[in-house]
């Protein structure tokens, strides 16, 4: 039943190669989230839950809050997942992101790229 | 048998109970995202994955209510059945039979479709 009708969850998926490295972005909206994913393993790898920072004065602000949710509780993930997240927000998205992260090569020159790519691709608007 | 693509995206919907619940599954390298719903929500997530120290799958919640273990049941059943990772996100009201029905549909699904799985 339903199986041709379009489904309730949207998903955008595009592979690309990153430094010679197959890279694989899926976007999927679930309504009160985005499911973001960025792999190189073809794994979700660690999940961090990315959200506008709230202040009481001023409401939304243009900081992003991250909490890791599993994987490397790491100073670098914070990295990766906020100069992500600036990108996304970036793109229009309004809503919290759950982003997915498998990278093979974390540095900056692959974090420049994969920002690079989220904003000239057409799967996170 | 590897399969070319290795992310597949699955959808799917059921009228169970009187309610219309969607299954939007996402197969990933020897992982699973599987979530569950009547409205475009994600509420919950819970993971689970079978461990050598265990008969029973290791499991966690991720997201949402703690003291709702209903994502977290059904991630290791399936864990187990699937010999996977599996991340299962339950969006559907507690405190009705229709967990079951759900979970026979999956298994249904996955006995019909198994390259989606």
């Amino acid at each position: 039943m339903a199986d041709n009708s379009k489904p309730i969850i949207s998903t955008k998926q595009v592979s690309c190669k990153i430094n010679d490295i197959s890279t694989d972005f899926v976007c999927s909206d679930f309504g009160d989230k985005y499911f973001v994913l960025i792999t190189q393993f073809g794994k979700m790898g660690t999940l961090v839950q990315i959200g506008k920072e709230f202040d009481l004065n001023n409401g939304e602000t243009e900081n992003v809050d991250i909490k890791v949710l599993l994987g490397k509780d790491e100073p670098l993930t914070y990295v990766y997942a906020k100069q992500i997240g600036s990108s996304l927000y970036g793109r229009g998205i309004l809503r919290p992101i759950l982003l997915g992260i498998a990278l093979k090569d974390q540095t900056p020159e692959m974090l420049k790229q994969v920002v690079q790519f989220i904003s000239e691709s057409n799967i996170f608007s | 048998m590897a399969d070319a693509r290795e992310l597949m995206v699955h959808n799917f919907s059921e009228r169970l109970l009187d309610t219309v619940v969607h299954f939007h599954i996402m197969k990933m390298k020897d992982s699973l995202l599987i979530w569950i719903g009547k409205k475009a929500e994600l509420n919950s997530l819970s993971v689970a994955m079978c461990t050598k120290y265990a008969s029973t799958p290791a499991v966690t919640n991720l997201l949402g209510d703690v003291s709702d273990v209903t994502s977290n049941t059904l991630a290791q059943k399936l864990a187990k059945k699937l010999k996977k990772q599996c991340f299962i996100s339950y969006n559907l009201p507690p405190g009705n039979n229709l967990h079951s029905l759900v979970e026979t549909r999956l298994v249904k699904e996955i006995e019909n479709k198994p390259n989606h799985f």
